[in-house]
């Protein structure tokens, strides 16, 4: 995703002639950015009427930019070689034990678009990279996917475990939190007749 | 018997007492009926194709419609997962009194439960949504105007029937025996250490064991007492758990009798196991049934915890037994299936398979009751036998 | 993730995408204070139509050729075809583009032939786009933050929904 501030500032030429973004051409490709100051200047020669005509530069969709405000590289070089995936499953994990090979987790099967936990499993600590493993811990939340990808045309199956690095809650939420439980609390238990001591039914 | 014939008998007769107990699935449910159509609903899980509670699916089959038929309901936990379907079963009965642990309603808890609601980040994990719905179905009544719910603590008592009105001649009541002041104390104390705060990231619901919101109760129709275990603990204090329960029956008892049937508490854990439990408030050799529990490896009971059980009674039942059901692979691509099979991993099914144990007193004089097994319900002798527990 | 002083740009090439979401919701509650126009949840995928036809097929039922007649076709040959589609749904009111949800925004499904290296390959691109300001006044990281947070899934699921669409385009319907 990409978020644009409002205030589009001219970059100064030291910094346009570091930075370059391209947009492949006049035939309207996707931008595949190359770190090349000759790019640069070829396309600010002959480019405008194409990047005006062509590009939002309000939006915030990969290709969008405004000519006075070049950004930095957008795709590295690798992008090109990149593995294209397909997704066969997702499940979400929530770590129960860890044990000395093994963890054991409760799973939620995304891909049936099931939102409550209904499987279990014990999957090998290997399968997890460093910084992941230092992060596995009983309550911890992972993603893990099963599919295959095609390198250069070759297909080969991949699967992958993956700890979410989760958000934290924020003042704005513990406080609507405590709001709505106090008005709720009152709502119920403000009244003291409520307090039923007895439940002289019949 | 097969689920199917769970209904054939009829409901019982006004002057019947039944007991029907049903697990596990995602939680366990009792569900008593005190005499002349008055029922009791503790707890809630589903049914065994997880479509609807098994309350309601119980009293729908007998021919019963819930909504006049469920006197009270009492929730003995907060988790979705041990009391699924709770919620719908408060919608389906709006006469019906609520009992919740009073501990779940203090402020703290109602802080406690809208912070952990803001969590909308993770798909995995316990939710509390069967407790917060519950408690939106009674904040609508209360706009009504209508007074239907209560704190349940020791010595609360929650249902009161009159002779005159039982059907079978005798009173009948409902008392909580837990949570004590101890143990509420204790759950605050836990709730307060896991309070989300800000800038702390998002965690899941802590898990609820030990559950020490657990509403025990005790069951009195005349001369008949039936106790309810749900999951209380015997802790090491004496003002908390089982010791409580104990102390507090000392001073005063509980019911005239002893209890002839006994919903064992904490799926018959050794850390439920109360000896003085089984001498001051059950009859010797009573009846009682548990509901199995599985959490990853971990199972519930152990076979120490079956051993405990079959010394105070050779009338054990449990509602499951794993040995009886095979449960279908979930399909998926062959390309998932051929991976996890190529790197030996095998994902179970957390639908444990489904029971239900009836009992029916047809002459509260006779004081005998019937006994019928339903879907995976099997004896806890035969419970020992399969192989999880050798 | 790349940065300079007008866009913040957070991209996953593999899965899981949700650690994009993550990483996002993340950094702008650590920012909270930081002015904000517009957020776009994107998502892009090259696909291998599978032949040459397939990938005609895609772009006959997008850009009909009877529309184009001798532009596109010559003596019962291709001389020209789709380069580039957008389509974009939004309503406009007070000369405004808004969502259907109600928000300020667009979403936008642009489809290319691939330029990746994939061979008969053809591009989906979904820009999922969200005004933030308001009568000129620029929102915060703390509402960019929330409002990932809680248009994250049905954003998602809604453009691979789009994109699956695309891609039925080159199955051969006999």
């Amino acid at each position: 995703m990409t978020l644009t501030e409002q205030h589009h500032r001219q970059l100064d030429t030291r910094y346009s002639e570091t930075f370059a973004t391209g947009s492949g051409g006049i035939e309207g490709a996707p931008a595949r950015t190359r770190f090349n100051a000759e790019v640069l200047n070829a396309r600010q020669k002959r480019m405008k009427a194409f990047v005006d005509s062509t590009h939002d530069p309000e939006g915030t969709s990969l290709e969008s930019e405004s000519l006075d405000n070049i950004g930095i590289v957008q795709y590295p070089d690798s992008y090109l070689e990149t593995p294209r995936e397909i997704k066969l499953q997702e499940w979400e994990g929530q770590v129960q034990e860890v044990g000395s090979r093994y963890f054991s987790a409760r799973l939620v099967d995304l891909t049936a678009g099931e939102r409550e936990e209904a499987e279990e499993v014990d999957l090998p600590l290997d399968d997890l990279t460093e910084s992941d493993r230092i992060l596995l811990v009983p309550g911890a939340t992972f993603r893990w996917i099963i599919g295959y990808r095609y390198i250069r045309g070759e297909k080969e199956r991949f699967a992958r475990i993956v700890i979410r690095r989760l958000p934290v809650w924020t003042e704005q939420e513990i406080r609507t939190a405590d709001r709505e439980a106090a008005d709720l609390y009152n709502a119920l238990f403000g009244d003291p007749h409520n307090r039923a001591a007895t439940a002289n039914r019949d | 018997m097969p689920f199917s014939e769970i209904h054939t008998i009829g409901p019982p007769q006004p002057t019947e007492i039944e007991v029907c107990v049903f697990g596990p699935s995602f939680g366990e449910c009792i569900i008593v009926h005190l005499g002349n159509g008055h029922w009791v609903v503790f707890d809630s899980c589903m049914n065994h194709d997880g479509s609807e509670p098994v309350a309601l699916s119980y009293l729908n089959a007998l021919g019963l419609a819930p909504a006049s038929a469920i006197k009270a309901i009492v929730a003995t936990h907060w988790h979705n997962d041990h009391c699924k379907g709770l919620a719908r079963i408060v919608g389906a009965a709006p006469a019906a009194y609520v009992w919740i642990s009073s501990a779940l309603t203090t402020p703290e808890f109602f802080r406690f439960a809208k912070r952990m609601g803001k969590n909308k980040t993770t798909v995995a994990g316990t939710k509390l949504s069967e407790f917060e719905s519950v408690i939106d179905e009674i904040a609508a009544r209360n706009k009504a105007g209508l007074l239907t719910f209560g704190y349940a603590s020791s010595r609360m008592p929650m249902v009161k029937i009159d002779a005159k009105l039982s059907g079978h001649g005798w009173p009948c009541e409902v008392t909580g025996l837990s949570p004590s002041p101890g143990d509420t104390l204790n759950f605050l104390t836990r709730i307060a250490a896991q309070m989300p705060r800000v800038r702390q990231t998002k965690h899941s619901v802590p898990s609820p064991s030990p559950n020490d919101v657990s509403v025990a109760t005790l069951v009195t129709i005349g001369p008949l007492s039936i106790l309810l275990g749900a999951d209380l603990e015997k802790t090491g204090s004496q003002t908390t758990g089982w010791n409580a329960v104990i102390a507090a029956h000392h001073q005063i008892p509980f019911g005239p009798n002893n209890a002839s049937l006994y919903k064992i508490a904490h799926h018959g854990s050794e850390n439920a196991h109360s000896l003085e439990l089984w001498q001051e408030l059950l009859e010797p050799n009573p009846f009682a049934v548990l509901t199995p529990w599985r959490n990853g490896s971990g199972r519930l009971p152990t076979g120490a915890g079956i051993t405990n059980i079959m010394t105070e009674t050779k009338r054990a039942l449990a509602t499951a037994s794993e040995a009886r059901t095979r449960r279908p692979l979930k399909e998926r691509p062959p390309g998932v299936l051929r991976f996890l099979r190529e790197n030996n991993i095998r994902i179970r099914s957390l639908t444990a398979p489904f029971g239900c144990v009836r009992f029916r007193m047809p002459n509260l004089q006779s004081g005998t009751w019937n006994v019928e097994l339903f879907g995976s319900a099997c004896t806890l002798a035969e419970l020992a036998r399969t192989k999880e527990f050798h | 993730m790349q940065v300079d002083r007008e866009k913040f740009l957070v991209t996953a090439i593999q899965e899981p995408l949700i650690r994009v979401h993550d990483f996002f919701v993340k950094c702008f509650q650590a920012l909270p204070e930081t002015p904000i126009r517009a957020v776009g949840i994107n998502r892009d995928v090259h696909f291998d139509a599978g032949s040459r036809q397939a990938l005609d097929r895609v772009g006959d039922i997008l850009a009909p050729k009877e529309v184009w007649q001798d532009f596109a076709m010559r003596d019962g040959k291709r001389i020209g075809g789709l380069r580039s589609l957008t389509m974009e749904q939004a309503i406009t009111k007070q000369g405004q583009r808004e969502r259907l949800d109600g928000l300020p925004g667009w979403i936008q499904v642009k489809v290319d032939p691939s330029a990746g290296g994939v061979p008969n390959g053809a591009y989906v691109q979904v820009n999922d786009h969200y005004e933030l300001t308001k009568m000129g006044k620029l929102s915060d990281g703390r509402s960019a933050a929330d409002l990932v947070a809680q248009k994250w899934d049905a954003s998602i699921d809604r453009s691979e929904e789009y994109v699956d669409r695309i891609m039925e385009l080159a199955s051969d319907p006999n």
